[in-house]
Order: C-alpha cells, then sequence, then structure tokens
C-alpha cells in the first residue's frame, strides 16, 4: 500500500517538476524575444546614425534577368560594413508593414541572431542575398505571414536602398540549405526564419522592384 | 627676318591670285555715296564647310569723292595705311602691316552650309575681309573696295570666288570587344581632355557600324560619356566626334585621356587605365596650322584626321573565370541551417506530459484512499 502512494506522489512532483519546466521556458522565450526586440533597436538607431544622410535607391530596371552563370562563378563586390560595439554590420532591413526596422549583422551565429538578423549567404550586389533571423514578432516572426507585395526595403551602411517584395513563402527541410540559398531567377532575397514549433523553416523570397 | 616676311608676303599674293577671282555679274550703276552694297564669298567645296568657318570684314579706310574721283582715308583701326596701292594682293600686305590690334570687325559671317559667306549692308569703302581666329576654315586675307570699280562703272553687288583650307581635327574612333560571352550589357566610356583641351560636339557622335553598336553622348565641361553601347563578340566602333584646333590653339599641347568606365558585370576590361592621346598643335615651315597626334600603347593615329577608323583604340572585355567555385554558405550545427526560433514544441510536450503524471499520480492517490 505504502508503495502505490510513493508511486502517486512521485508521479504528481514529476508532473509539476515538467510543468515548471515548461513554464521556464515560456519566460526565457518571452525573455529572449524582449531582448533581441531592444538590442536590435539600440543598434539600429546608431546604425542609420553612421549612414550617409542621402540615400540613394538602387538601379533596377524592371525586366532584367540575372546571369545566374556568372553569379555562379564570378564573386561580387563585397558589401560594405559599419562596426558597432564590435559587431559587424551590413545594412538595414525595413518592413513598414510590420513598423519593422532592423539592424543586419554580417556574421550568422547563435549569439547574433539572438540580437539581430544575420547574413546567412550571397551578396545584395548581385541579388543572392539570404537573411536568417529569429521568429520573435520584433524580427521575421510576422513575415511567415506576409502577403504576397509587403514591401521590404534593405539599406547597405554606404546609404544604397534595394526595394523589394514579398513574392511568397516555402517551408524548408532544417538541412535543405541548397534549397534555401540557391540563387533563383524567380527571387532576389530571401528571408527565413523558424516555423513555429522549430522543426522547419519558412523562407519568404523577394523580388526586387522599381521606383 | 626680311627676307622671310618678303617670301610669305610673295606667296600670300600668289595664292590670293590664284583663290581670288573677281567676277562682274550685275548691272554697272552710277557711283551712289549713300547706297550700300553686299560681298558674297563662294568658298571652294574641296574641304568641308560644315566643319564651320566665320569670316570678318574689317573697314580699313572711308571712300570720298569730292574731288570727283574715289579717294580712301585710312580709319583710325588702319591708320597710317597706304590706300593709293592698284594691286590688290599689295594692298592687302599693307592693310594687314597697318592694322590695329585692337581692330573690331564691322560685320561677322559663318560659312554656310553651301560654302558661301554674305556680308550685305556695305557702306563705300575699303575692307580688309580675313577669317576669324576660331574659325575651322581659314581663307586667305584679300583687300575689296565697296563698290567696286570696274571699266564699265560700280558694282555694288560683288561676288567672289575663293579657296579655304581646313585646319587640323581629329576623330578619335574606339572599338568595343566582348569576349567569351554574349552581347554585354551597357558599357561607359569617357574622353577626358585632361588640360582643358577643346572637346568633340557630343551631338554629331557617331556610331560606326550600328546596329552593333548603339550608344548616345554626353558632355559636361571637359568630359564626354558615351553611353548604352551594345557590342558583338566581333567588336563595334564608335567615334566621339571632330575635335578641332584653329590659329588661338598654336603652341599648345593637349592630352586626352580615354577610358571605359563601366564595364560590365562578370567582365573584365583589359584597358584599365585607358588610352592616352596627345595633340601638339603648331604651325609647320609653310605657315600652315597642324596637328600632331600620338596614341598610347602603340596605336597608329596618323589616319584619325581623315575620320579613318582603322586604327581604334580597342577595349575588349573578357568573361571573367574564377579559380574555384563560388563558397557555399556556411552550414549550420550538424549540416542543418541554424536554428531561428523560440523552442515552443517542448513547452507543449513538458505541459502534457506534466499534467498526465499528476492526473496519474492524482488517480493512484485516490484508489488507495478508497481501499
Amino acid at each position: 500500500m505504502k508503495s502505490r502512494k510513493f508511486f502517486g506522489d512521485l508521479s504528481i512532483i514529476i508532473g509539476l517538476l515538467l510543468i515548471a519546466t515548461a513554464l521556464f521556458l515560456i519566460a526565457r522565450n518571452i525573455r529572449d524575444e524582449m531582448n533581441a526586440g531592444k538590442a536590435s533597436a539600440e543598434d539600429v538607431m546608431e546604425l542609420i546614425a553612421l549612414m550617409p544622410d542621402e540615400a540613394t535607391v538602387a538601379e533596377y530596371e524592371p525586366g532584367y534577368e540575372k546571369d545566374l552563370e556568372v553569379i555562379e562563378v564570378i564573386p561580387p563586390d563585397p558589401m560594405k560594413v559599419e562596426v558597432i560595439n564590435g559587431y559587424k554590420y551590413i545594412g538595414v532591413i525595413e518592413i513598414p508593414e510590420y513598423e519593422l526596422s532592423l539592424p543586419v549583422r554580417q556574421e550568422c551565429n547563435e549569439e547574433n541572431l539572438n540580437s539581430c538578423p544575420c547574413l546567412y549567404s550571397g551578396n545584395v550586389h548581385n541579388d543572392t542575398m539570404t537573411l536568417c533571423a529569429h521568429n520573435f514578432d520584433t524580427q521575421f516572426g510576422l513575415l511567415r505571414d506576409a502577403p504576397a507585395g509587403t514591401k521590404i526595403y534593405f539599406s547597405t551602411v554606404d546609404g544604397v536602398i534595394y526595394k523589394y517584395e514579398v513574392i511568397g513563402q516555402e517551408i524548408i527541410g532544417a538541412q535543405d540549405i541548397k534549397g534555401m540559398t540557391d540563387p533563383s531567377l524567380d527571387w532576389d532575397l530571401t528571408l527565413f526564419t523558424c516555423t513555429t514549433g522549430g522543426q522547419m523553416r519558412v523562407a519568404v523570397r523577394c523580388a526586387r522592384v522599381s521606383g | 627676318m626680311q627676307t622671310l616676311k618678303k617670301i610669305i608676303s610673295v606667296a600670300l599674293i600668289l595664292m590670293l591670285m590664284l583663290s581670288l577671282s573677281i567676277t562682274a555679274v550685275a548691272e554697272q550703276p552710277d557711283y551712289e555715296a549713300d547706297k550700300t552694297g553686299t560681298l558674297t564669298l563662294h568658298i571652294s567645296s574641296a574641304i568641308d564647310v560644315s566643319m564651320g568657318g566665320t569670316l570678318e570684314i574689317y573697314k580699313a579706310a572711308t571712300a570720298d569723292i569730292s574731288s570727283g574721283r574715289r579717294v580712301f582715308n585710312p580709319t583710325s583701326d588702319f591708320s597710317g595705311a597706304d590706300c593709293t596701292i592698284t594691286d590688290n594682293a599689295d594692298l592687302t600686305v599693307e592693310l594687314l602691316g597697318k592694322m590695329s590690334s585692337s581692330a573690331a570687325p564691322v560685320k561677322t559671317s559663318a560659312i554656310g552650309s553651301d560654302g558661301s559667306v554674305v556680308f550685305s549692308g556695305l557702306e563705300p569703302g575699303l575692307y580688309l575681309v580675313k577669317s576669324a581666329i576660331d574659325s575651322y576654315v581659314m581663307v586667305n586675307p584679300f583687300a575689296v573696295d565697296m563698290p567696286h570699280g570696274t571699266e564699265t562703272g560700280w558694282e555694288y553687288n560683288i561676288e567672289l570666288d575663293g579657296k579655304g583650307v581646313a585646319l587640323p581635327r581629329i576623330d578619335p574612333p574606339i572599338k568595343k570587344i566582348v569576349q567569351n560571352g554574349k552581347s554585354s550589357d551597357t558599357f561607359s566610356f569617357m574622353m577626358e581632355a585632361v588640360n582643358g583641351g577643346p572637346m568633340p560636339d557630343p551631338a554629331k557622335f557617331k556610331e560606326v557600324n550600328a546596329p552593333e553598336v548603339t550608344a548616345t553622348a554626353t558632355a559636361s565641361g571637359s568630359k564626354m560619356v558615351v553611353t548604352g553601347v551594345k557590342a558583338s563578340e566581333a567588336g563595334g566602333i564608335i567615334e566621339f566626334g571632330w575635335i578641332y584646333f584653329t590659329e588661338a590653339d598654336v603652341g599648345k599641347t593637349y592630352i586626352y585621356k580615354i577610358t571605359e568606365t563601366a564595364v560590365p558585370y562578370g567582365y573584365t576590361c583589359d584597358k584599365t587605365n585607358g588610352y592616352t592621346v596627345t595633340v601638339r598643335v603648331h604651325k609647320d615651315s609653310a605657315g600652315n596650322v597642324v596637328a600632331d597626334k600620338t596614341c598610347s600603347d602603340g596605336v597608329d593615329a596618323s589616319d584619325w584626321h581623315t575620320g579613318s577608323t582603322k586604327n581604334p583604340m580597342v577595349f575588349t572585355n573578357t568573361k571573367k573565370t574564377s579559380p574555384s567555385p563560388r563558397p557555399r554558405p556556411p552550414f549550420g550545427p550538424g549540416g542543418k541551417l541554424p536554428q531561428t526560433g523560440m523552442l515552443w514544441w517542448p513547452v507543449a510536450v513538458l505541459g502534457i506530459a506534466g499534467l498526465l503524471l499528476i492526473i496519474v499520480g492524482i488517480c493512484i492517490r485516490t484508489k488507495k484512499e478508497e481501499n
């Protein structure tokens, strides 16, 4: 009889511990999201202050087609960087629809991702750039449902603005690096983040627009 | 020096006699002191009169007929000139010698597309006609009286035939070649007058072998830019247009830099430093204005004054090749894309498991109490 009581109590205690752990994870996720929003907001202000006062819009001819063969073998001009608090930034990504203005770090690693979007691969100069960020609402989380036509602007640190529109989303496996990053004639920019569960990736494909 | 002056004078006279022939074409009315006349000069079509030329006419003397015959009195610009000389060539030399450095022409007229120059409204008097210093077509100076006295009377509409001499000019050609690839996108060349030399007129820019080459030219100050060129692999030729040199440029050396300023993406240009063209303007032993031109990199520029394109400055664009494939993007841990999301799935698992365990535990305790 005593053993039945013991197992009953043990089960309740373990259950409580599991729920406590779940609550802890919730609290940590909320804290991370708040910290990321705060860090991005601070750094983007400093970065904008360092950028030229007068921005220029990158030239883009509607109907222009990329030469994928050239892209495959020719390294483009490197993107310029600005260093703030020891972190290298390549520009600012803005999504007016969601009132987002985020600095983009050059190096993609766990520490940087906890604060800002990062350059994952490619280069804005040859329309192959892929950026990644956490799925916080303060970063790329809302983009998972961004409708086609959502305007996105990327400003390089030397003051050149590239204009894009969302053309669609793709769900991509966590190991499908090629599917995420290979250049395409159909899109000129990819933003990706995790699905809600964190097991898959949502790739938001964007195309350059003029004007 | 005196001998040289004499030689030049004689040469001038001979050239004038050969080049000018006075033709009486109008009836000869009586002399009218208040009547104005017209001088028309027809310049030989042997030269390209479209180059642009300007002639000036100076009033060397006024006419006085109070004595019953016409007497010329030099104007202040030709003070002291002997206007009684009957030989036209000698008179021209005399007027040129006495002409004040501050003398101003009474009329200026451009050479028309048919090669004619017209000076109208000329009062009676003695005139000197010469080319403006910035004229690209030069004619020998000559004296003319208005009205012109002939054996049969006074001529108020004077027509003369003359020969012109074209001043030096060059038209640097450029050949654009694109190798190992499709026709290029947009190219851009720039010609810069490094030390303020004269520049071509962008409106007269030429595409030599369109449609292989299509381009437009714009100019600003000492720079002229040609953009929008598309060239086949065999190459296309463009010409910046004529650069003219005048008397005013004599003694100067001009340097022009020609560069390809925008190489299409994925291509390299073999002439990253471009070409340098040097033009030295001077007078030859016969007193003619000439322009000696040379081009860097062994390009033969000797025919550029003829408009020939057989020795162009060649810019070759070659598709870049990379020794190694494009570097792949960084892999995430375990060959995965980086984790970019909050881990919500453990929350659900832990929560559900915890709730189940609590329920199970409560059930066990409840059964025990019932027993």
